[in-house]
C-alpha cells in the first residue's frame, strides 16, 4: 500500500516514514502544501496522511478541499496539532476520512491507516481469506492451511494486495504503483521476481494454487467464482 | 444583600415619613392652637355671660335685699305704731282717767281719739277707780286768798274776785303739788301691768313763760333709765306726729323707738278733778287761758308722749329670715355656676375629642398616604430601575464564549449609557484578550503538540522491533535534538509568560555595547558559517548604556538567529552598534527575504511566523520577534523594522546611551561566553 505523507516537521516524517515502511507500505514523503498537491495529484496513493499547518499553503484543509472538488477520492487521514473539537469537525467536513491529533501513538496511525485502506476495497474483516488462506492484516499473519506462512514485508504487501484485488486481474503497473515509493528503482522484473517468492511461500505445498497469472495481464488471487480446476497440479 | 429598589425605596420613604410627620406635627399644632383659641373663646363667652348674668343678679339680689329691708323695717315701723297705737290709747285713757275722774273719755266730747277700744274698759276703769282714790272729787280746800295772791302777784289782788284770775293764782299755787301727784298716779295705774314691751309714758307740761318740762315718767321696770326725749325740739313742731328713732338701752341692746304724743286736751279744766269756770268769754273746750288784754291764754299744757320701742334685733331676725329666704331664692344661682362650668368641661371636652379626632384623621391621612406612597414608589423606583435590570439581564446573559452585550443601549437613560458603553468597550477588550489567549493558548500548544509527537513516533517506531546499537543510538540522538528544541521552546514560552505575569525583573548595569556585540557576533558566527552567511559588526567604541546587559543580549541574539533563520543562502548580516545623540541604536541588518508591509506588522505577534516552511529549521515557533518587542518595552527603547521584500530586512534598537565616558577603564573583551 503506497501512503503519502505530507507534513513539514522533519522528525515526525522521518519515524512515520520508517515506521510505515517497516510495516510494509511504501511512503511518499512532501514537506509542504505545494509538493503534496503535486504528489497527491499524480499519484493514486491508498491513504494520504496529511499535515494541517503547512508551509505553502494557506491550510492543509484548503489543500483537501481543492482534492475532494477536483474529483480526488484517495482516503485522506489528517494528521494535526489542532485537537479542538471545531477544528476536528472542520476537517471531517471537508472531507477527511480520518482525523487523528498530535501527539499520538504509532500504532494507533497505523491501524487508522490499515482501517482506511480496507475502506478503500470495501473490506471490514481485518482478516481477509482466500480459500484456505488466511490474511490477518492487523497483525500482518498468513497462514496456509492452518499453518503460518512466514513472509518479508514485501512480500507481505504483495500478498495483501492481490487478497484486497481478490478474483481481479492485477497488473504489474498497479503493483508497482502501490507497492513502491518513488524512489524505488524500476526494475521491470521485480515484481515476478516476488511473485514467485509468493508463490514459494503460499502455493508450493498447498493446493490449489490461489496466485494465478494472467498472461500479458498480470496476477490474480483466485477468487470464489473462479474454482480450481481439481487435480489440475500438484 | 442590598437592593436599589428597597434602599432607594427606604431612603425615600424616610424623607415622606419625616415630611409627613413634620407637616403633621404643624398641621396639629396650628389645629391645637386654633381649637385651643376657639375653647378659649367659647369659655371665655361663657364665662362672661355668666359674669353678666351673675353681677345682675347680684345687683338684683342687693336691689331685693334692700327693698326688702326697706319693706321689713317699714313693716316694723308700722308695727310698732300699731302697737304703741294701742298702748298709747291705754295710756291716755289712763291719764284721761286720772286728770278727769268720773268722766270717761268716750263720754267727753273733748278729747282726741274719737274711736273707743272697748277691750280697754276695765283699764280705764281701774283708772278712773285710782283716780277716784288719789283725786278728790272736790276740792279739798279752797287755797287762801293770800296764798292766791301770794302766787298771782297784784293781779290776784286785784282780781280775786274774778274766777279767771283766782283760779290762776290757784294754779300757780296748786300746781307744783299736783304734778308729783300726776306721778304718783300714773306710776300707780302702771303699776301691775306686767307689760312685756318696753315702753315710757312722759308726761310734758308746757307752761307759758316756762320751757317745756317733764313732769311724770312711766316705764316699766326692765327700762333701767328713762328713754331721752328732747323735750324741747319735740315741742316746737306743732305737727308732730311720730318720730322714729333708734336708741340703745342698757342692759337690753339696740331698740327702735317710736315717739309719739298722746292728744290730752287742756289740762286746765280739769286739773285735779276741778272744773275750772271757764273765762268769761271764752267756750268750754276751746281751749286757752283769757291773757292779759283779754286774750284767751293757753299757757298751762299737759303733754303726753308715748314711747314705745322693740329690740333692732326683732328687726334683725326679721331681716336675716328674709335673706335667708332671699339667699335661698339665690341658690339656684349656683347651679347656675356649676352649670357654667360644666359648659365650659363640655367646651373643653368638646376641643379635646376634636383635637383627638383631629389626630386620629391626620394619623390616619399620614398612614394612608404613606402606604400609597411606599406602593407607589414601590412602582416608581421599580420602573425607574427597569433599564438597569435589562442591563442586568444583558450582562447576565453574557458568556465567556461570547463577549458581545446582548443589549444594544439604545433604550438605556443617560445615567446607564455610560456603563453600558464602558461595559461594551471592557467586553471588547476582554473579548479580544480572551481571544489572543485562547489563541496563545491553542498556538502554544500546537507548538508543543508537533515536537512531542515527533518524539512519540519516533520512540513508537524505534520500539516496534529490536533494533541494532546504531539504530537505538540514531534514535536517541533523534530524540534528544527533539527535546531539546522542546526545551527551548518551553523556555521562550516560560519567558514571556513570565514576561505577562510581570514577574521578570530588570537588572540594570553599565554595560559596554561593544563587548555586548561581540559576544553575541561569536556565537551566531558559527552557525551563520553553517548556513553560508557572512557576519559582520560594525560597533562605536566608548558607547556605554545602563541597560539589563542580559535581556539586551537576548533581544540582539534573536535578531541574529532570525537574521540567520531567514536569509537567502549566501547572504549577509551586519551587526551594528552606534551612537546616535544620546541614544544607543542597534541594528541587525540582513540581506534576506524582506517583508511586505502586512506582515511586518504581524512579526511581533506571538506565535507568527513569515513563513511556515522555516518551522523545520526554527526553533523560535514564532516567539522571537514577541519576546524581543516585550524586552525592549522592558528596557524602555525603541523598536523598528525597515524591509522590504527581497532587500532585506533591518532591526532597530533604539535605547537611552549613558553620557560618554570616554575612560574605558577595561579593555573590552573578544568573546562572550556562550
Amino acid at each position: 500500500m503506497r501512503v503519502l505523507l505530507i507534513e513539514d516537521s522533519a522528525p515526525i516524517v522521518r519515524a512515520v516514514r520508517q515506521g510505515l515502511e517497516e510495516e510494509g507500505f511504501a511512503v511518499d514523503v512532501a514537506v509542504d502544501g505545494e509538493e503534496g498537491d503535486v504528489k497527491a495529484r499524480a499519484t493514486a496513493y491508498d491513504v494520504i496522511i496529511l499535515d494541517r499547518m503547512l508551509p505553502k499553503v494557506d491550510d492543509g484543509l484548503t489543500l483537501l478541499k481543492k482534492w475532494r472538488s477536483a474529483g480526488i477520492t484517495t482516503h485522506v487521514l489528517m494528521l494535526t496539532a489542532k485537537t479542538q473539537f471545531p477544528d476536528r469537525v472542520a476537517g471531517l467536513d471537508t472531507g477527511a476520512d480520518d482525523y487523528l491529533c498530535k501527539p499520538f501513538d504509532f500504532s494507533e496511525l497505523l491501524a487508522r491507516v490499515r482501517a482506511l485502506v480496507r475502506r478503500g476495497h470495501q473490506q471490514k474483516d481485518p482478516v481477509l481469506r482466500c480459500y484456505d488462506l488466511e490474511i490477518d492484516t492487523a497483525a500482518r499473519t498468513v497462514r496456509r492451511a492452518g499453518q503460518v506462512v512466514h513472509l518479508t514485508p514485501r512480500e507481505y504487501a504483495l500478498l495483501e494486495f492481490l487478497a484486497f484485488h481478490r478474483g481481479k486481474v492485477v497488473t504489474r503497473s498497479m503493483i508497482w504503483e502501490h507497492l513502491y515509493d518513488e524512489y524505488d528503482e524500476n526494475t521491470s522484473n521485480v515484481v515476478d521476481v516476488y511473485i514467485r517468492y509468493l508463490r514459494n511461500k503460499i502455493d508450493k505445498n498447498f493446493d490449489p494454487p490461489l496466485i494465478l497469472t494472467r498472461w500479458g495481464e498480470g496476477y490474480m488471487l483466485r477468487g470464489d467464482d473462479d474454482p480450481p480446476a481439481p487435480k489440475k497440479e500438484k | 444583600m442590598r437592593s436599589i429598589r428597597r434602599s432607594s425605596l427606604t431612603y425615600l420613604m424616610l424623607l415622606l415619613g419625616l415630611a409627613i410627620a413634620g407637616v403633621g406635627v404643624l398641621v396639629d399644632r396650628f389645629a391645637r392652637a386654633a381649637i385651643r383659641a376657639r375653647e378659649d373663646a367659647e369659655t371665655e363667652r361663657i364665662e362672661q355671660i355668666f359674669t353678666l348674668r351673675w353681677e345682675a343678679e347680684v345687683q338684683r339680689r342687693d336691689q331685693a335685699y334692700r327693698d326688702r329691708r326697706r319693706e321689713v323695717e317699714a313693716k316694723f315701723d308700722v308695727q310698732l305704731r300699731n302697737e304703741a297705737n294701742i298702748l298709747s290709747r291705754q295710756a291716755r285713757s289712763k291719764v284721761w282717767a286720772l286728770l278727769n275722774p268720773g268722766r270717761p273719755p268716750g263720754k267727753d266730747r273733748d278729747p282726741p281719739g274719737k274711736e273707743r277700744d272697748p277691750g280697754s274698759g276695765p283699764v280705764f276703769r281701774a283708772a278712773e277707780e285710782d283716780a277716784k282714790e288719789f283725786i278728790p272729787p272736790k276740792p279739798r280746800f279752797l287755797p287762801p286768798s293770800s296764798a292766791l295772791a301770794a302766787v298771782g302777784g297784784s293781779a290776784a289782788a286785784t282780781s280775786a274776785s274774778d274766777p279767771g284770775v283766782r283760779n290762776t293764782l290757784w294754779l300757780a299755787y296748786e300746781l307744783p303739788r299736783t304734778l308729783p301727784r300726776i306721778q304718783e298716779m300714773l306710776e300707780k295705774s302702771y303699776e301691775d301691768d306686767q307689760h312685756p314691751e318696753f315702753f315710757q309714758v312722759q308726761v310734758v307740761m308746757v307752761e307759758p313763760g316756762q320751757p317745756d318740762r317733764t313732769v311724770a315718767v312711766v316705764r316699766p321696770d326692765r327700762v333701767p333709765e328713762d328713754l331721752p326725749l328732747d323735750v324741747a325740739a319735740v315741742g316746737k313742731d306743732p305737727n308732730f306726729e311720730r318720730e322714729y328713732d333708734d336708741i340703745e338701752i342698757p342692759g337690753h341692746g339696740s331698740f327702735r323707738r317710736l315717739v309719739m304724743p298722746v292728744s290730752v286736751p287742756s289740762l286746765y279744766p280739769y286739773l285735779m278733778g276741778f272744773r275750772l269756770p271757764s273765762p268769761p268769754g271764752l267756750q268750754p273746750g276751746s281751749g286757752g287761758w283769757p291773757g292779759p288784754g283779754g286774750r284767751l291764754r293757753y299757757d298751762l299744757v299737759l303733754r303726753i308722749y308715748f314711747h314705745y320701742a322693740r329690740p333692732r334685733s326683732d328687726l334683725a331676725h326679721q331681716l336675716a329670715e328674709e335673706k335667708r329666704s332671699l339667699d335661698a331664692q339665690f341658690a339656684r344661682r349656683e347651679d347656675e355656676r356649676q352649670d357654667r362650668d360644666a359648659q365650659v368641661a363640655g367646651v373643653r371636652a368638646e376641643s379635646r375629642a376634636e383635637l383627638a379626632k383631629l389626630r386620629t384623621r391626620l394619623g390616619l391621612i399620614g398612614a394612608v398616604t404613606f402606604v400609597a406612597l411606599l406602593a407607589g414608589g414601590w412602582v416608581v423606583v421599580g420602573r425607574g430601575l427597569r433599564p438597569v435590570g435589562r442591563l442586568s439581564d444583558a450582562v447576565s446573559r453574557v458568556s465567556e464564549r461570547d463577549f458581545s452585550l446582548p443589549h444594544d443601549g439604545k433604550d438605556l437613560p443617560v445615567e446607564l449609557a455610560p456603563i453600558h458603553a464602558r461595559l461594551t468597550q471592557t467586553l471588547d477588550l476582554l473579548r479580544r484578550a480572551f481571544s489572543r489567549e485562547k489563541q496563545a493558548v491553542a498556538d502554544i500548544s500546537h507548538e508543543l503538540r508537533t515536537p512531542i509527537a515527533a518524539l512519540m513516533a519516533t520512540l513508537d517506531v524505534a520500539l516496534r522491533k529490536p533494533r541494532s546499537p546504531e539504530q537505538y543510538r540514531a534514535t536517541l540522538e533523534e530524540c534528544r535534538v527533539i527535546s531539546a528544541q522542546l526545551g527551548q521552546l518551553v523556555e521562550r514560552i516560560m519567558t514571556l509568560a513570565s514576561l505577562d505575569a510581570g514577574n521578570d525583573r530588570t537588572l540594570v548595569s553599565r554595560t559596554d555595547a561593544a563587548e555586548l556585540a561581540a559576544g553575541c557576533a561569536a556565537v551566531i558566527r558559527p552557525l551563520a558559517a553553517a548556513n553560508g552567511l557572512a557576519l559582520t559588526t560594525r560597533v562605536d567604541d566608548f558607547l556605554d548604556l545602563d541597560t539589563d546587559p542580559g535581556k539586551l543580549r537576548e533581544v540582539l541574539m534573536n535578531l541574529l538567529h532570525n537574521a540567520v533563520e531567514y536569509n537567502r543562502p549566501g547572504g549577509t548580516i551586519e551587526l551594528v552598534a552606534r551612537r546616535d545623540g544620546a541614544a544607543a541604536v542597534f541594528e541587525v541588518q540582513d540581506s534576506g527575504i524582506g517583508m511586505p508591509a502586512e506582515v511586518r506588522e504581524k512579526i511581533f505577534e506571538r506565535f507568527y511566523r513569515a513563513d511556515p516552511s522555516r518551522h523545520a529549521t526554527g526553533v523560535h515557533a514564532g516567539l522571537g520577534l514577541a519576546i524581543v518587542k516585550e524586552y525592549v518595552a522592558r528596557l524602555g527603547g525603541g523598536l523598528s523594522v525597515d524591509s522590504a521584500p527581497g532587500a532585506g530586512s533591518t532591526f532597530r534598537v533604539t535605547l537611552p546611551a549613558a553620557p560618554a565616558e570616554p575612560v574605558p577603564d577595561a579593555v573590552a573583551e573578544p568573546a562572550a561566553a556562550p
